[in-house]
């Protein structure tokens, strides 16, 4: 049931924990491990999206090696909902080793690499680049069990903006002269 | 005397004079034999083997019996106690020849005369039947007499007559002998576990690498774990003291406490956090010794299984796991939310140390009651960026454009003030970013408002 889903931002803050959200709001009692993320959780986020920020563990270790290892021990314990995994570089040998160690357990593994990582080889079953457009995001699957999906996916996101779609007339609260009207019309 | 096998290999005999030795192995190092250590250290394994049975006795010439006919069903059989046992004498730094029998005497026999298992009475006499009669101490005066009349083994011992015997050799003799075959009962004084327990070895060499003192510390811990064995309690905090060189350099000694989140009475988990503790810790300087001791005790108490196991493992298992990362990674870096009811969402967002006991009550009621109508963003930024301004508006890698907003939050007015407008702001690549602009109200300078990225919608 472990198994090690790779995500690919080019920076963070496109929407990928509010992707994950209906996975990490069914962790019910279990514990939701966050390691190295790029900046602070925010718990009033965390418990809008469904998931007790009581259940929540924030590891944040100096150096990569001390990551890895608690990635793994994580893992292998087995006991955790979800391991939400962040790291820029990733050698081989470390990610095979965490794809063993995800295939043991029952853990769901999700690893957030930059978009420049596509390209490399990776033994994850998953692969998906997040890229963010209006109103959601599209899922580029580049590699997944079975056919290969050209077409990107769209996914709606919350929060929703509706009145984007109303006339553009509303102008909201910034100060703008009458130059700036003619940028950002309609998408 | 005693050898290594590596002195063995060299040609090193027995009856050799030093100066014989020092030529054939020139770097071997030669003890003195002290009778005071070596009773310090069969008592120490006495304590560590308290573990398997409370019924642990010493005999003669450095023979530890244990009679572990009721601990056979708790430890899975003979053969797995017997793995156990060896295993704990190799931690421990010893070697050793086990024997079981029926009788403690005949165990005793049999591990003199080399090793051997036999379990019934009937194979207990036959295997007793072949040693050499010297085994017993008190042949061993009368060596030259049973040499005369041809005795050699216990069988033939055995077949002599008794009142002869008796009469030339005195009662112990035959005493020994029904002890060993089962016809005499036999009665021992129990080892006893002290009261506190303290426990300290002295190390062969200074040690500069902290790494090293494990094996040191695995010999204290099985002792540790021997002794609350027997007294039927459970530790929740452990001490090691690591003793540095004395005279002139003296200094106090490091003390390293291992605290536990459950009371625990098993070693591994212990040598785990020990060895993740170790591998961080920089010695001042050698260490010489090694003690140990512990203060905090509970009762044991077995642990409570639910009728059906939790899919992934107890929360028992979590909380060592969790103990683990914060013994490698350190206290501060194991974070868990603790927020507190405030406007200011740095202020509410508060991540404190695993270690702090946070009710689940107390998260709960500082959480805002209703958080449907509430935008927040699931990055934020720890010290907030402020953002450039062109042709009015922030500029963060392309203009950004207000989306959602104003929110207006003014608070902290004593102390850390902020009054401060939020909007959400999208930017041309149409990632969501969480902005502000700070309120003027010192309207002394005719200044732009400053704007700033505060979190980023992930």
């Amino acid at each position: 049931m472990g198994s090690l889903v790779e995500l690919h931002l080019r920076q963070p803050g496109t929407g990928e924990l509010r992707l994950l959200q209906p996975v990490l709001a069914g962790a019910g009692k279990r514990r939701v491990v966050m390691i190295q993320p790029p900046h602070v959780p925010n718990s009033i986020a965390l418990a809008a999206m469904g998931v007790n920020p009581s259940q929540v563990l924030w590891v944040q270790p100096d150096r990569t090696a001390d990551a890895l290892w608690a990635a793994e021990q994580v893992l292998r314990n087995g006991g955790c909902h979800a391991l939400l995994f962040w790291q820029s570089h990733v050698r081989s040998e470390s990610l095979r080793r965490l794809n063993l160690a995800a295939a043991d357990g029952e853990s769901l593994f999700f690893l957030f690499r930059p978009l420049a990582a596509a390209q490399d080889a990776s033994p994850a079953q998953l692969r998906l680049a997040v890229h963010p457009v209006l109103g959601g995001v599209d899922v580029e699957l580049l590699k997944r069990r079975g056919p290969q999906r050209e077409t990107k996916l769209f996914l709606p996101l919350s929060p929703f903006f509706v009145h984007r779609h109303a006339s553009m007339d509303r102008h909201l609260s910034t100060p703008a002269p009458a130059r700036s009207l003619r940028t950002h019309l309609v998408e | 005397m005693a050898m290594s096998s590596g002195a063995r290999a060299a040609g090193v005999k027995t009856a050799m004079r030093r100066g014989g030795v020092l030529m054939l192995a020139p770097d071997v190092r030669i003890h003195e034999r002290t009778i005071a250590r070596e009773e310090a250290a069969l008592q120490a394994v006495a304590m560590a083997m308290l573990q398997y049975t409370p019924q642990v006795t010493l005999a003669e010439e450095s023979t530890l019996l244990l009679n572990i006919g009721a601990s056979l069903r708790l430890f899975g059989g003979i053969r797995s106690l017997c793995r156990r046992v060896r295993i704990d004498f190799r931690s421990l730094g010893f070697t050793v020849r086990m024997s079981c029998a029926p009788t403690a005497r005949a165990a005793w026999m049999l591990a003199r005369a080399g090793s051997g298992r036999v379990l019934k009475q009937r194979s207990s006499e036959r295997a007793l039947a072949r040693l050499p009669a010297m085994v017993l101490p008190t042949a061993r005066t009368f060596t030259s007499w049973f040499d005369g009349i041809g005795c050699e083994t216990i069988g033939d011992l055995r077949r002599l007559p008794r009142p002869g015997l008796q009469r030339r050799c005195g009662r112990e003799l035959l005493d020994q002998l029904d002890c060993a075959f089962g016809s005499a009962p036999e009665m021992f004084e129990w080892v006893k576990a002290p009261a506190t327990f303290e426990a300290q070895i002295e190390l062969f060499d200074r040690i500069e690498n902290a790494d090293l003192l494990l094996t040191g510390a695995q010999r204290l811990v099985l002792q540790l774990i021997g002794w609350l064995c027997a007294m039927q309690l459970a530790a929740e905090s452990v001490v090691f003291k690591l003793a540095h060189e004395r005279g002139r350099v003296a200094r106090a000694p490091t003390e390293v406490t291992i605290l536990l989140a459950e009371p625990t009475w098993y070693s591994d988990h212990i040598m785990r956090l020990l060895k993740e503790r170790l591998r961080k810790l920089v010695l001042d300087a050698p260490v010489i010794g090694l003690a140990l001791s512990t203060t905090q005790l509970q009762p044991m108490t077995p642990p409570t299984e639910s009728l059906f196991p939790e899919p992934g493992g107890t929360e028992k298992d979590q909380v060592r796991m969790i103990e683990l990362l914060v013994a490698r990674l350190g206290e501060d870096k194991v974070r868990r939310v603790k927020p507190l009811a405030d406007y200011r969402p740095e202020i509410a967002n508060r991540w404190v140390p695993i270690q702090e006991n946070v009710r689940e009550e107390a998260v709960a009621s500082q959480m805002p009651p209703n958080l449907d109508g509430i935008l927040r963003p699931t990055w934020l930024l720890v010290k907030p960026i402020p953002l450039l301004v062109r042709d009015h508006r922030p500029f963060y890698g392309s203009p950004l454009r207000m989306v959602a907003g104003p929110e207006r939050i003014e608070t902290g007015w004593w102390g850390g003030a902020a009054a401060r407008d939020y909007w959400v702001a999208e930017g041309q690549e149409h990632a969501l970013y969480w902005v502000y602009r700070e309120r003027v109200t010192n309207t002394e300078e005719e200044q732009e408002p400053r704007w700033f990225l505060h979190g980023l919608f992930g």
